[in-house]
């Protein structure tokens, strides 16, 4: 009887709202987009070294070969570039001040990983991309603590 | 004392002849839920009722209150976690998901509507 009221009570005069507001509204947040797209930035960085100039001069394999060094490069960029966007997320919307009171290191553990997501924009750089994702676990570590939660750290991509 | 150190249940917002017969002369206000950073107290969707403060009456740490968002315009439902002679400090019962006072900072009692009294449904 009461639930039928209040149905129809809903329906026929809604309530003005009031918000639980939270402005990331769905909540949801893992580094694992972060490692993902870091991930990405190692595999692309190994490409990019290891690709093998054309043996001949022959128009189309240096065509071959410069197209695939672009994507290549293309791909490193956009990838560094998510992981900074990803890792911002976290830092500006997921972690709250009490987070600072127990890891007084995060602000430079963020500064640091922006900063080596953009040096691996920059560069081709093994040791900035390895650098990149080696923050990212430290931020999945902290992250996963903050949640009192055990998640283990696994790469997609077998060294 | 804050809503960590103080148990608030859904079975505190329970619906009495009382209450209906206040609604009923227009002493309470009802709102509707939107949003997630009071969950699982009040989820989306839900109606609830607001009782206006009295002259006089002060809140208290605990409280769920209905206030006026300091920089929007909408209405905003929150606990008190911390108040003192000058201002309130506000968090989401769900304060991992919350946009509180850790966000906009504190506020002051002028800005409070009123505090939940009954969980409609």
């Amino acid at each position: 009887m009461m639930k039928y009221f209040l149905r129809t009570l809903k329906r026929l005069s809604p309530a003005p709202l009031v918000h639980a507001h939270c402005d990331g509204p769905c909540g949801v947040y893992d580094p694992a987009q972060a490692r993902v797209s870091a991930e990405a930035v190692v595999s692309m960085t190994k490409k990019i070294t290891e690709l093998e100039r054309p043996k001949s001069d022959a128009a189309e394999d240096w065509a071959n070969y410069h197209n695939t060094l672009s994507r290549y490069i293309s791909i490193k960029e956009e990838e560094s570039e998510n992981t900074k966007h990803h890792l911002l997320v976290l830092w500006t919307d997921y972690f709250k001040p009490e987070h600072l009171e127990q890891f007084p290191d995060l602000h430079g553990l963020f500064w640091k990983a922006a900063k080596a997501a953009s040096a691996c924009k920059h560069e081709v750089s093994s040791h900035h991309a390895e650098e990149l994702l080696s923050f990212v676990e430290q931020v999945h570590k902290i992250f996963w603590q903050t949640k009192d939660r055990e998640v283990e750290w696994v790469l997609a991509n077998k060294k | 004392m804050g809503p960590g150190e103080q148990k608030i249940e859904r079975a505190d917002f329970g619906f009495s002849v009382r209450e209906a017969l206040l609604w009923a002369l227009r002493k309470r206000q009802r709102f509707s839920i939107a949003g997630l950073s009071m969950e699982p107290l009040l989820s989306a969707g839900e109606d609830v009722l607001i009782r206006p403060y009295s002259a006089g009456e002060r809140p208290h740490a605990g409280d769920v209150v209905v206030l006026k968002h300091p920089a929007k315009e909408l209405h905003l439902i929150k606990i008190i976690h911390r108040i003192s002679a000058e201002e309130i400090e506000l968090r989401g019962f769900n304060a991992e998901h919350s946009t509180d006072s850790r966000d906009f900072g504190n506020v002051d009692e002028a800005k409070l509507l009123g505090r939940l009294t009954v969980i409609l449904g």
